[in-house]
């Protein structure tokens, strides 16, 4: 990874070294270097190993914009990240799109562009543009980033004046999305989840068919082999009314998108058996799996600013379908102060909470199982400060603390599939990244 | 934890209540531009990439300051925000391929030369400042 990385930062460093944003009239060259640190107790929280403290957490990109005429600018950004065991460095094309204009209050842009979701996913990756290291987690998850990131296709956008009443920023989205499932801790999370439900029920199986407790076999998953997840088609509106009221913004955005896959689950159950050579039977399975379903996103957002502050509340909720029926719908929200002191110092907090299943906020399904009802959620206070130390570079800390393990990913945390019973309720995380942008 | 996010809100409400110093700043644009009032929305919409062609249809440029206690006064009295919102609104466009900033130069002088000589320009000054082949354009 850090080949990869170190090569890309040179360039940017010459890049930006050179010739700074404006390098000709109609040429514009910009990027960013972060490097984090991230440190959780108890659980691993958004990367395999925050529990030890972990720097994997770079990210780099450089962008370049051409105007050729009045109307029309098309643009590139590289980039390349290492967020824990995810993407580890591999640099892409982040967006690339071509810009036409056509009037104020209609354009139309072509490529892949970024997803908008909330008032913030466009820029997500971007720490310049707020004081938390991370985005809500509640609103912005990192293990759904996949596909809420970006789309290939096409977007309408502009702005129309409405008078007295404000005016009113849209986007409409159209296209598909191209989501590399290898790296990515959602899909492994779905995957691995699925290979320890199906040994479950595989060693169910044989223990019946032994006629013996389920408790007398010993089942291993071994885990997932050739996953494939394809996005055929997505569509999204986003609508953003700038209203009268200085500061005061409001948002509503929705999208939905097609998602198909298949991939193979692989366990084994030993069955003890004295007659046999090895003491035990052995009965392995390799399953093909599959999907295929809708997904649904809706995300509403207040945003008021007045003088240094920043006040935002956003929801958004998550309703998965599937071709078989519903499955499950999550929600989530924060509320967030931003107070920008100085040019040079910002602090900020937020209150987030998360929902598994919107539908059982409360962990009831839990609480049958004998399990904790804060299985089913996660809240979250996040205190965060910025430095800026000069006009290119910041310096960030932030310190979380969790009620619940609702936001927690399972395949970095097994023991909660395993041994579920005597985890910890209350859990933090501390957070610092620095960004040097140009 | 509702005791102290009731606290945090008190603090921001208690902050809010100071005043910023207010100073004046004069809109000026290219000689050949034909309007010669402006609505404040409007202004906003320009600086924020949003409104591009005067009346006439001819096309707007606006220019800017990079810094300095001229373009804070502008950025909070006129824009209705602070250098660091205006800043970050810009930043954001130019990473996600969304837009691109008004020039800005480090001094009056400059923006003042540059307004003077490209027609459909739009800037400000200091309202001390004496014009130098530009026109001030009003506020509605």
């Amino acid at each position: 990874m850090h080949q990869r990385l170190t090569g890309f930062f040179l360039v940017m460093v010459i890049a930006g070294g050179a010739w700074g944003q404006d390098i000709l009239d109609n040429l514009y060259l910009n990027g960013f270097i972060s490097q984090g640190y991230l440190k959780s107790s108890d659980y691993n929280y958004l990367v395999h190993n925050s529990k030890e403290g972990t720097p994997e957490f770079t990210e780099a990109a450089i962008s370049l914009m051409i105007q050729p005429s009045e109307k029309i600018h098309i643009g590139i950004q590289l980039m390349g990240r290492d967020f824990g065991d995810s993407e580890n460095g591999e640099v892409h094309v982040d967006w690339a799109f071509a810009d036409y204009r056509i009037r104020d209050w209609i354009g139309v842009r072509a490529g892949k562009l970024r997803m908008f979701m909330g008032m913030y996913n466009v820029g997500r990756d971007l720490d310049m543009l707020r004081t938390p290291v991370l985005l809500p987690q509640s609103v912005y998850l990192e293990t759904q980033r996949d596909f809420t990131l970006a789309y290939e296709g096409v977007g309408l956008y502009g702005n129309v004046c409405m008078g007295k009443l404000g005016t009113l920023d849209y986007e409409a989205a159209g296209g598909t999305m191209n989501v590399s499932d290898a790296e990515s801790n959602f899909w492994a999370d779905i995957y691995y989840m699925t290979a320890w439900n199906a040994t479950d029920l595989y060693a169910e199986a044989v223990a019946a068919r032994y006629g013996i407790p389920v408790d007398q076999v010993i089942a291993e998953s071994n885990g997932y082999s050739h996953a494939n997840s394809y996005f055929p088609w997505s569509w999204g509106l986003s609508g953003t009314w700038n209203t009268p009221l200085d500061g005061l913004r409001l948002n509503y955005s929705f999208s939905r998108f097609k998602t198909k896959g298949d991939f193979r689950v692989l366990g084994s159950v030993y069955v003890p058996n004295t007659s046999s050579p090895l003491g035990f039977d052995i009965y392995s399975f390799n399953e093909r799996m599959y999907w295929n379903g809708i997904v649904n996103m809706g995300s509403s957002t207040l945003e008021y600013s007045i003088r240094n502050f920043t006040f935002t509340f956003e929801s958004i909720t998550f309703y998965p379908t599937e071709e078989n029926g519903d499955i499950q719908k999550s929600n989530g929200g924060y509320f967030m102060i931003n107070h920008q002191v100085t040019p040079k110092f910002a602090w900020n907090i937020y209150f987030s909470e998360y929902y598994q299943n919107a539908d059982d906020p409360d962990g009831d399904e839990y609480a049958k199982l004998g399990l904790p009802r804060w299985f089913a959620y996660d809240q979250y206070v996040s205190l965060s400060t910025r430095f800026d130390i000069t006009d290119h570079w910041l310096i960030k800390l932030e310190v979380q603390g969790h009620d619940g393990i609702g936001g927690l990913t399972y395949v970095y945390n097994p023991q909660l599939y395993f041994s579920p019973e005597g985890q910890q309720e209350y859990w933090g995380m501390f957070l610092a990244k620095t960004t040097f942008h140009f | 934890m509702k005791h102290f996010l009731t606290a945090v809100i008190l603090f921001c409400l208690m902050t809010l209540g100071a005043s910023d110093a207010f100073a004046q700043v004069k809109v000026i644009v290219h000689m050949d531009v034909t309007t010669d009032a402006i609505e404040n929305d409007a202004l906003e919409r320009i600086y924020l990439g949003k409104l591009s062609r005067w009346p006439d249809n001819s096309k707007i440029i606006p220019v800017m300051l990079k810094q300095g206690d001229t373009h804070e006064t502008f950025v909070s009295d006129l824009l209705h925000s602070n250098t660091v919102r205006f800043m970050t609104f810009w930043r954001q466009a130019v990473f996600t391929g969304r837009g691109i900033p008004p020039k800005s130069f480090d001094s009056e002088k400059e923006l003042m030369i540059y307004v003077s000589k490209t027609p459909g320009a739009i800037g400000y000054i200091d309202i001390s400042t004496p014009l130098n082949g530009v026109k001030t354009l009003h506020l509605k």
